[in-house]
């Protein structure tokens, strides 16, 4: 196994880690976390319940496919991409206009504390982690690139 | 090429494991509807926890009774520009500046005006709330908030 492909498993395990604990969280106060949403006041009123009840299982079967399921880790990786890069816009927009809410990133107020110019950095930083995830690819990439290596 | 196809694959089959997961589950465990009504939640809110709500034009038939005006709002949003006349009361810093407004809630024998961003701002209500529940019965939310009062016509003052 190369330096690279390890880098990328741990930054997949760290990314899926973080999801699944994230969508878990949120999981007994679905009601709570769409009022999360709304206070974010970037939704329209029609797509709020649908994006609770669907994002929390979202981030569990990507979190779940970043550390178990190695065949479906870029996919898992393109959506964790996608996920945390979302999440750091909506915060920094919301500090941008001076919209003060509570992140929400973990279930229903479990800090209080407004999502801060913090909360920004860190989705940032693991969407980049993400990405490292995303870079190698599944170990069906791997073995399919090796087996071409070899048969040239 | 197929690496992106691929890729396309699970992106899609991700999604669906996770629509079909979230069904089940609101199904069988959550209950929620799947359409929430979240247009007018706040004065709704307000109504539900015995909180008085008004609008602009309310507020300024009675402007002659000089009923104290609170802004609910940041106080960087309130130095940016604010109803004539209102007193910056965040409501996160309540617990600490209550003492302060105190006498204007005692004195003011008709009401005590509350506004913050907008309609869909909590800031007002939470302030209005924890008003009424100890016993000012006189806090009224403003629903439309400050960009209700900038739509009106209304004057700023910084």
């Amino acid at each position: 196994m190369s330096r690279f492909s390890t880098v990328s498993r741990v930054a997949a395990w760290l990314a899926g880690a973080m999801l699944l604990i994230a969508g878990v969280l949120k999981l007994p106060d679905l009601g709570g976390f769409a009022h999360d949403i709304y206070r974010y006041r970037i939704l329209p009123y029609a797509a709020i319940q649908p994006a609770a009840l669907v994002l929390p299982w979202l981030e569990i079967v990507c979190g779940a496919s970043l550390i178990f399921v190695p065949a479906f880790r870029r996919g898992a990786a393109l959506w964790a991409v996608f996920l945390f890069g979302v999440f750091a816009a909506a915060i920094a927009f919301n500090l941008s206009r001076g919209v003060w809410v509570p992140c929400g990133c973990f279930g229903v107020d479990v800090w209080g504390a407004p999502a801060g110019w913090g909360h920004v950095v860190m989705n940032v930083a693991l969407a980049l982690i993400s990405g490292t995830a995303m870079v190698c690819g599944s170990p069906v990439d791997e073995k399919s690139a090796s087996g071409s290596q070899q048969g040239r | 090429m197929r690496k992106a196809i691929s890729s396309v694959w699970q992106v899609a089959g991700l999604f669906t494991v996770a629509l079909l997961m979230a069904a089940g589950y609101n199904a069988a465990v959550a209950h929620q509807s799947w359409r929430g009504e979240w247009d007018g939640w706040i004065p709704r809110q307000a109504r539900a926890s015995r909180v008085p709500v008004a609008d602009w034009p309310e507020v300024r038939k009675h402007a002659a009774e000089n009923a104290p005006v609170f802004d609910a709002r940041s106080r960087r949003a309130y130095g940016r520009g604010h109803v004539p006349g209102a007193i910056s009361l965040p409501q996160d810093e309540f617990g600490r500046e209550f003492r302060h407004v105190q006498p204007l809630l005692m004195s003011s024998a008709d009401q005590a005006w509350i506004y913050c961003d907008h309609r869909d701002c909590e800031e007002g209500l939470l302030l209005a709330r924890q008003l009424v529940r100890m016993g000012y019965t006189n806090a009224t939310l403003v629903v439309e908030g400050y960009a209700g009062w900038i739509e009106s016509g209304g004057a700023v003052e910084r």
